[in-house]
Formats: C-alpha cells, structure tokens, sequence
C-alpha cells in the first residue's frame, strides 16, 4: 500500500512538473511573440511619427518662405539674388506613444540648373505638389534631419536626408517680363525727350500690350512715370502674380522695377 | 508515513498549480493582439495621410477633411479628423473598438488630429 502511494505521489510530481515545463515553454514563446509584435509595433509608430514629421517641418519652412514672399516684393533687377537669399528653418520635438522626437529642417532658395538632375523627383511625396523641383518657380534646397527613440530605447531611428521643395511663384515669368515692360517704357519715353505730352502719350500707347503680355502670364501690370530733372523721365512697373498656390494656401507675389532715362 | 506523503504531494500540486495560473501565457498573447492591431491602426494612419498629403490637412475645410475621413473609414476601420479641436460629427468612437490610435500634426496654421479605431465586427 505504502509502495503505491509513493508511486502515485511521484507519478503526480512527474505530471505537475511536466505541466510546469509545458506551461513555462508555451508562455516563454508567448512572450517573445508580445515582445516581438510590441517592437514591431514600436517600429511602425516611428515611421509613422517619421514621415509625419518630415512632412510637418517641411510644411512649416514652406510656409515661412511663403511668408517672406507675400511680404517683401522682389525687384527685377535683383531677382537672382532676392531667390538665393530665402532661407527657413523649423524645428519641433516632444514625445508620441513613447516615442521621444526631434525632427529639423533647414531650406534655402537654389536654382533649378544648381540642383542634381537626380533629385528633381523628391520622395517627400506627403508634401506634393511641394516636393521635387520644378523648372522656372522658386525652388528650395532643404537638410531635413528626425531622430526617434523608443521602446525604453531598444528601437531608434535616425535620418539626415536632403530634399528638394518648390513653390510654383513664376520666377522666370517674371524676369521675362521685368526685362521686356522696363525695355518697352524706356524705349517709349526715349524717343521725345523734354516733351511731357509725347513721353506720355508713347507711354500709354506701350502700356496695354504689357499689360496683355503680363495677364498672358498670370501677372497683374501696373506702370507709371514721371518726369526727373534735366529732360530725363523715370518710369517704374509693378508685376503681381495673384492667388499663387502656396503650402499653407494662396499668396500674391509682387516684383518691382524701375529705371531712369537718359 | 502516509500522511507525510500526502502532505508533500498536495504541496508540490498546489505550488505546481500556482505557478501554471501565475506563468498564464493569455496575458502575454493579448499584448502581442493588441500591439499587432496598434500596428495595424498604425498604417492606416499612414496610408490615410499618404493619399490626402500634409497640404490638404493644412489648408482645406473641416467639411473636405470630414468627407475624406469618411471615404476612408469602412466596416472595421474608423476615421476622425480633430481639425482645431472640433471633430467630425458623424464620425463617432465605436464603443468597444478593438484598438484605437491617434497622430498629431503640427501644420502651420493648425493643429489636426487623425483618430482611428478598429472596429469590432
């Protein structure tokens, strides 16, 4: 009798510990599966936070280059230079699902021709049609840089990319058009000099043909002139581009030009 | 003898039986469902931004970001657009969802806030 139960108690112990092992095996897995599936879900918040914030800094420099243009007119003779010396930066960082982010961008102006042929398509594509280069608009050259860390620090990302934004202002339009208004008025009030009833008459016969030029390019052209010391007369244009489509909505863009007979 | 016997078998089931309910794999299998569906939510999220872009989330009105929500949203997926706190009215938290996420975009002019949640079917 005593034999037996001895038997079933080390039967049982067999059975209990077997259960255990199985027990702890099966939850073992388990947890390198939760533990797997949560880093795996760590990973998809970061690039999801990644892209989001590429794009969201990025709108947010387009936005102060949209600015900067809506307020302060270009001039025609220094368009070049008025383009290469845009520059915005935005920065933004926090915490997001236990994600800790930083994210930075800086742009400044670039010519189409200054950039890479193989960056005139951008993969910033949550930002189209801002991203990438388009021939004759402003076009931006921007260091973008986002570092994530998260899952107590196990999984990290960190990107420094250079991308190319655009807003479609038409720059060479309106170099076009500043060269040929301020030739066409110079060229008018040049041919009577000291004669303020044929300066102006010339004058107004130029004017509708720029005008319908301008509108031709979706710019709005107004002109005057006056008449300066010693016979010489100063005429001046103003080029709006109305309503342009900007990232944060439509601007007018103004660029002005002005000059002097002789 | 017998006694002593019984009394360490019944001990060693009872601390065996403890720690099969304490090493309960459930637990551990429930997380990795629910961060699986986090994940899930996750891409949605993406791809639901990914086809509007940022600049439409920035510039356009509450009822065009509703309807976008909505065209988007279907029997298991939930959308709402939070556009300077004011939410879309038709669309309302499921009340047992599955998993719910959340993004938050600081865009220029405004704060937005994608919602998602996958519904129970």
């Amino acid at each position: 009798m005593a034999r037996k139960a001895v038997a079933a108690t080390l039967a049982s112990v067999v059975l209990f510990t077997a259960l255990v092992v199985a027990d702890a095996t099966v939850m073992s897995a388990q947890d390198n599966l939760a533990s797997s599936a949560q880093t795996s879900h760590v990973e998809s918040r970061e690039l999801l936070l990644e892209r989001s914030l590429a794009g969201s800094v990025s709108l947010q420099v387009l936005a102060q280059v949209q600015g900067y243009l809506s307020s302060n007119p270009a001039e025609c003779d220094g368009l070049p230079q008025y383009l290469a010396s845009i520059t915005a930066s935005s920065s933004v960082s926090g915490e997001d699902s236990g994600v800790a982010y930083s994210a930075n961008a800086t742009a400044s102006g670039a010519t189409a021709a200054s950039l890479p042929p193989t960056i005139q398509r951008d993969n910033l594509t949550i930002i189209a049609p801002f991203a990438g280069v388009v021939s004759g608009t402003l076009n931006l050259r921007e260091a973008l840089r986002v570092k994530e860390v998260g899952g107590g620090g196990s999984v990290s990302l960190e990107k420094r990319e250079t991308h190319t934004l655009n807003l479609p202002i038409k720059v060479d339009s309106a170099s076009s058009l500043c060269a040929s208004a301020l030739g066409a008025l110079a060229s008018a009030l040049s041919r009577s000099p000291c004669n303020a009833t044929l300066e102006q008459a010339a004058f107004y016969a130029a004017l509708p043909g720029l005008v319908e030029e301008a509108s031709a390019q979706g710019f709005a052209l107004t002109a005057g002139w006056g008449l300066s010391a010693a016979c010489s007369a100063s005429y001046w244009v103003t080029l709006v581009e109305p309503g342009v489509v900007g990232a944060t909505g439509s601007f007018d863009w103004t660029v002005r030009g002005s000059g002097t007979t002789a | 003898m017998q006694f002593i016997d019984i009394a360490v078998a019944s001990g060693y089931a009872a601390v065996c039986l403890s720690l099969i309910v304490l090493m309960s794999p459930v637990a551990p299998r429930e997380a990795a469902v629910e961060a699986g569906a986090q994940s899930s939510l996750d891409s949605a999220i993406s791809a639901y931004v990914d086809h509007v872009g940022l600049p439409f989330l920035a510039t356009s009105s509450e009822a065009a970001i509703c309807s976008s929500a909505t065209e988007a949203s279907n029997a298991t997926l939930a959308f709402d657009v939070v556009v300077q706190g004011e939410g879309c009215g038709s669309a309302v938290a499921p009340p047992l969802p599955l998993a719910s996420s959340s993004l938050t975009l600081d865009l220029p002019s405004r704060t937005v806030v994608i919602e998602a949640w996958l519904v129970r079917q």
